[in-house]
């Protein structure tokens, strides 16, 4: 047993650590802490993972004793996979945007032949176990065929069963579960409320616009050369528009989304999502936007956006106000599927059950036929005897056939089950990975605009020239450092 | 000659884990404190206000420990003890552990007196609980939630397939 003390703030926290690094418990020892203390002293103490939530609140309250805040856990952990089709957005893409005010030489559309490789796997999907340290135990490979998860439309497996190649020639796209597709390029000139609702199984090149009124619903990626006006589009994939996004009537119902990243000169007046990177070479105004990984924009003017990690701006006027970390995210279908994922659970552990039941029915059958038998050993044998036994032995291979049918659906459901779980895992590990959230400006925010992150709202009172604001790991704060220039 | 064949292996599907605790204690207090560690330490918490149920008590087999607060009015520690006592396999009996507050108590006095594997005053520090469960029970032993789903196929998948050659077996008897 070993034992670590540390001070915060308000009073002094001990951590008492067992089972060979498994369970930690803390106690205050002197004063009061609050949530976010302990987790930074958890950090502190080097114990920075697998914490247990819902008791740091007791301790908050003012528990008294003892109270375990961090214990090894069960980690569903993805296949390590490579995307040979992407081509990484990185800090130094986005800065390059914001200074030269032009698109990086980046191709979102992500092109490929038939036959090409797109993903290889290293390592199949396994089971870990998580310390508080942050060390990880493995447990087992999981049997499961884990490549085959990451397996879109017109994409074959190869057969050493580790690499993903494509069927057609077409552009490539990969969904924030890690499911990689690809769809043949049609191209159309220019779409407006004629075409009514697009929804088609291709990836799109438009030479012109979207116009008003439109919608496109695809699969894929989109590359449309002219602008979005008035209208919904949603890709799955990657989104590029050449000249901007404008929401000239102000219709609240338009929206655009892109499962990847979004590459554009402008928005105007727009509701967007991304599940990637935005790069914006222009202005941002009057929208809202939720980014997954980082954004970036030459001005953010009268906007509300909501940032994963990084957003690298010139400028931030007019009441801007910036969210910035994963508290302020989300993909929009996760819930849902969390949802679904929990119902799967519940089926799970309804058969589990069920099966309980059955063996119970069967051995206690077992034991009435055995005992009838016993009997006719005594008495003389009479035709009720056999009919009792017939009886028996039917409900017996009644029971059987019932069990059967059970361990199929729970065959069946297990599989689902564990396929959520990695595709759960794949999202958790890439929307949450341990970044350190900032707000990088390398003009001026102005009066007015603010920032915030967890734990603090920064109203900004005057001017702030060449700074990032970074958000506290821990404490989920904001911390102001001038901007390094790099 | 066949009858002893077929009730032979009547049971040859291993039992559940047993990972349940019984706790007999009136303070929500203590018994949100256990319960914290123990379901840490993925064992199952029961709890009872009384004692007079425990011989109808549901999975009573599972039980792998019991605390027992031995100044609740009107509780037979005795009874609790003899209760969960296994003279045929003392391997296989629960741990029985007392909660107290006052050793100078009449009750616990008289408790004290009755064989048991430890002793834990109020309120309770959760280290030296671990310490007595790690010395009593095999905690290592008790497996993870999430990893039994995998482990459960197997088993009814083994045990309906013996099923099946015991029904084969009783099919040829019958003939």
């Amino acid at each position: 047993m070993e034992k670590k003390s540390v001070k915060t703030n308000n009073g002094v926290l001990e951590f008492t650590i067992l089972d060979q690094g498994k369970l930690i418990l803390a106690e205050v020892t002197e004063g009061y802490v609050k949530k976010a203390e302990i987790r930074a002293a958890l950090y502190q103490a080097g114990l920075p993972a697998c914490i247990l939530e819902a008791n740091l609140q007791f301790i908050e309250d003012g528990l008294k004793g003892q109270c375990p805040v961090a214990q090894a856990m069960i980690i569903p952990q993805p296949a390590d996979l490579w995307f040979h089709f992407e081509k990484p957005v990185t800090e130094a893409t986005h800065l390059e945007a914001v200074h030269s005010g032009k698109t990086p030489a980046l191709d979102i559309m992500n092109p490929v032949r038939v036959n090409d490789r797109l993903v290889s796997m290293f390592t199949p999907a396994q089971t870990m176990l998580g310390y508080p340290d942050g060390r990880r135990e493995l447990i087992r490979n999981r049997e499961m065929d884990s490549i085959q998860l990451y397996r879109g439309a017109n994409v074959q497996v190869q057969e050493d069963g580790k690499t993903l190649y494509s069927l057609i020639d077409g552009y490539a796209h990969r969904d924030m579960y890690g499911k990689v597709s690809v769809y043949p390029v049609d191209s159309v000139r220019n779409i407006s409320r004629a075409h009514g609702s697009l929804r088609m199984d291709v990836a799109l090149l438009v030479d012109g616009d979207v116009n008003r009124d439109s919608e496109v619903i695809l699969p894929s990626n989109i590359h449309i050369k002219g602008m979005i006006k008035s209208a919904t589009v949603m890709a799955d994939g990657n989104l590029q528009v050449d000249s901007g996004l404008d929401n000239t009537l102000s219709n609240e119902i338009c929206k655009v989304t892109s499962g990847q990243s979004l590459v554009t000169l402008h928005i105007r007046g727009y509701r967007v999502f991304s599940g990637g990177n935005i790069l914006v070479r222009d202005k941002i105004e009057n929208s809202n936007i939720q980014c997954m990984d980082s954004l970036s924009a030459s001005i953010i003017a009268g906007s509300e956006i909501r940032v994963r990690n990084k957003v690298f701006v010139n400028d931030i006027t007019h009441n801007t106000q910036i969210y910035i970390g994963p508290t302020f995210t989300e993909e929009p279908r996760i819930k849902e599927y969390r949802q679904f994922h929990q119902q799967h659970e519940k089926r799970k552990i309804d058969l589990e059950w069920e099966l309980e039941d059955a063996r119970t029915n069967i051995d206690q059958e077992r034991q009435n036929l055995v005992s009838q038998l016993a009997r006719l050993k005594k008495l003389s044998v009479s035709t009720g005897n056999f009919v009792v036994i017939n009886r028996i032995n039917q409900n017996l291979l009644q029971l059987s056939q019932k069990m059967e049918d059970l361990m199929g659906k729970y065959r069946q459901i297990l599989r689902l089950y564990e396929e959520e779980e990695i595709q759960l895992a794949f999202y958790d590990q890439h929307a949450n990975l341990d970044m350190e959230a900032e707000v990088h400006v390398l003009g001026e925010i102005s009066t007015g605009s603010s920032v915030i992150s967890r734990n603090q709202v920064m109203k900004i009172g005057k001017p702030l020239r060449q700074v990032i604001i970074r958000v506290d790991k821990f404490f989920g704060t904001l911390q102001v450092l001038p901007y390094s220039g790099n | 000659m066949f009858i002893f064949f077929l009730s032979n292996d009547l049971n040859n599907m291993e039992s559940t884990i047993k990972k349940k605790v019984l706790i007999i204690e009136k303070d929500t207090a203590t018994i949100n404190q256990l319960s914290r560690l123990l379901v840490a330490l993925r064992l199952e918490p029961i709890v009872l206000y009384n004692w007079s149920s425990v011989s109808r008590l549901p999975m009573k087999d599972e039980i792998i420990a019991v605390f027992v607060a031995v100044e609740i009015q009107n509780i037979n520690v005795r009874e609790i003890v003899d209760e969960f006592r296994n003279e045929a396999n003392p391997q296989l009996e629960p741990p029985v552990f007392y909660l107290y507050l006052s050793e100078f108590s009449e009750m616990y006095k008289k408790a004290v007196r009755i064989p048991h594997r430890g002793e834990l005053k109020k309120l309770v520090r959760l280290d030296d609980l671990y310490n007595m469960l790690s010395q009593n029970i095999d905690l290592a032993a008790i497996p993870y939630d999430e990893l039994t789903s995998s482990e459960i196929l197997p088993r009814y998948e083994s045990y309906h397939s013996s099923l099946q050659e015991w029904l084969n077996r009783l099919a040829e008897m019958l003939k």
